[in-house]
């Protein structure tokens, strides 16, 4: 045989071509037999380069925020505290008997707040005002998910290898990439956090500030920290008394508005007000077809989160029996935890126009509660 | 004979697929190699101000501290020289696409 490569000519004789035969041949039986295993390196090998991308993010993370800290701290054990705070964690109540389970959840879930914010205060040595004190503390809590989110699918990573387990890696390179642009989105949001820019998510109270201030509502009243980090605004709007409900800011902070619409409601019932309905206000997530910005409205409780919120509003809404309708401003989960896109703060005025048009229209006599749900970071 | 031109003996098409199939695998298992080191770019960020006299709106970067409502009392209105107001903080796109 004679294979002529350019100048080149190779000269095979007989015993080669069946040499390479049984090569071709062995070939096969190789695919067949160790294809699986084949394929499972290839998947290791892209899983450690994605995991390497990880931890890259999640140090890189760590280094900001560190950074960030140590303006307004010159303590010695500042890493050390912070390292601790980044490997906290939560242990959420036994639900076998599910009775009663919000309160443990809640109950837990103050706890682990406050304690958080405390042990941030205690690595600040410097004046610091409260608002930025409360960005930190988000800021931190972005790192610990990027960081647990590191933690996780190393975690998986080490198992399949070391059981070259082929499922387990398919699995975990299933996944990954969605984890992966969630991980993206989350270094985005220490920025945010960082500086203290609206977010995706301030789009609620961004809405309800602009529905105070925009000239056609009179303030009567507003009573800070009506419940915990959340203020309440008693105003007249369109010849309807409304009540309008959000966290405390500039400083991130998503508040209690599930107590505070909770305290309106009762209060109301017990001076014999009637309260016509709720409208509340936030971001949701958007399928990927839909546009960030879109507006939509529906009906039921608009708030995401652990659920504890979600649960107080829809057993007040109930007992009282007042209608809750939502306004939703859809955005991807990246939207909703970087700094606010223009597409956001310019669906404001649409929302607005809703809410008016609810007011006006859609609603009987009586009052109505208006929340803007949400982290208000960058909203006073 | 051309010796410019490949020439391959009709027995031997097991060299060509073999040689190939090597040059398949080596590229894929290149290619699965993903790089470390993603590029971590900041977000531009926009402080939109409007003026509270006459209205008009001036863009401008952001700069920490900035937040809605806040007055901004270094500057003037360009057109009127009234007080601003920070009216919106945001960014025009994300910075990294997947
Ligand atoms: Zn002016």
């Amino acid at each position: 045989m004679r294979v002529m490569l350019g100048n080149l000519v190779l000269q095979f004789d007989e015993g080669f071509g069946m040499f390479l035969n049984a090569f071709y041949i062995l070939l096969f039986a190789i695919l067949i037999f160790y294809g699986q295993r084949i394929q499972f390196h290839l998947s290791m090998m892209e899983m450690g380069g994605i995991l390497k991308q990880l931890f890259f993010m999640a140090s890189h993370a760590r280094k900001t925020s560190l950074d960030e800290i140590k303006k307004y701290s010159d303590d010695p054990n500042i890493e050390e505290k912070m390292d601790r705070l980044l490997n906290s964690f939560v242990i959420f109540p036994e639900s076998m008997d599910p009775a009663g389970i919000v309160k443990k959840v809640e109950h837990i879930m103050n706890v682990r707040e406050a304690r958080f914010l405390e042990d941030v205060r205690r690595m600040i040595t410097k004046e610091i005002d409260e608002s930025r004190l409360w960005n930190y503390s988000n800021m931190l809590e972005a790192t610990l998910v990027l960081n647990l989110i590191y933690k996780v699918i190393e975690h998986y990573y080490l198992l399949a290898k070391k059981t070259k387990n082929f499922f387990l890696m398919a699995q975990l390179q299933m996944i990954v990439p969605l984890i992966f642009n969630e991980a993206k989105s989350y270094l985005l949001a220490i920025e945010a956090f960082r500086l203290g820019t609206p977010i995706g998510d301030t789009i609620g109270p961004y809405v309800v500030h602009k529905l105070l201030n925009d000239g056609k509502t009179e303030i009567i009243e507003k009573k800070t920290d009506y419940t915990k980090d959340t203020d309440l605004y008693i105003a007249e709007r369109n010849n309807r008394r409304i009540y309008v409900i959000k966290a405390r800011g500039p400083g991130g902070n998503v508040g209690k508005p599930g107590e505070a619409i909770k305290k309106v409601l009762s209060r109301a019932k017990k001076s014999n007000e009637k309260i016509a309905g709720i409208i509340m206000i936030d971001a949701a997530l958007k399928l990927e077809g839909e546009k960030t910005g879109t507006v939509a409205e529906g009906v039921g409780a608009a708030i995401g989160g652990i659920g504890v919120e979600k649960f107080k509003i829809e057993e007040a809404a109930t007992k009282y029996s007042v209608p809750l309708y939502a306004i939703i401003i859809k955005q991807s989960i990246a939207e909703a935890i970087s700094t606010m896109k223009k597409e956001i703060v310019d669906s404001t005025s649409e929302v607005i126009r809703r809410i008016d048009r609810i007011l006006n229209n859609e609603l009987e006599e009586g009052s109505v509660v208006i929340a803007g749900i949400g982290n208000t970071i960058g909203v006073p | 004979m051309n010796p410019t031109l490949l020439q391959i003996d009709s027995l031997d098409m097991f060299v060509v697929f073999t040689l190939a199939f090597l040059v398949i695998l080596l590229l894929l298992m290149t290619m699965s190699r993903q790089e470390a080191k993603p590029r971590i770019v900041k977000p531009d960020i926009k402080t939109a101000l409007i003026c509270t006299s006459c209205g008009t709106k001036t863009i401008r970067e952001f700069r920490e501290g900035d937040y809605i409502s806040k007055e901004a009392d270094s500057e003037k209105c360009p057109r009127c020289g009234g007080p601003l107001v920070i009216d919106a903080i945001y960014t025009e796109q994300l910075p990294t696409k997947p």
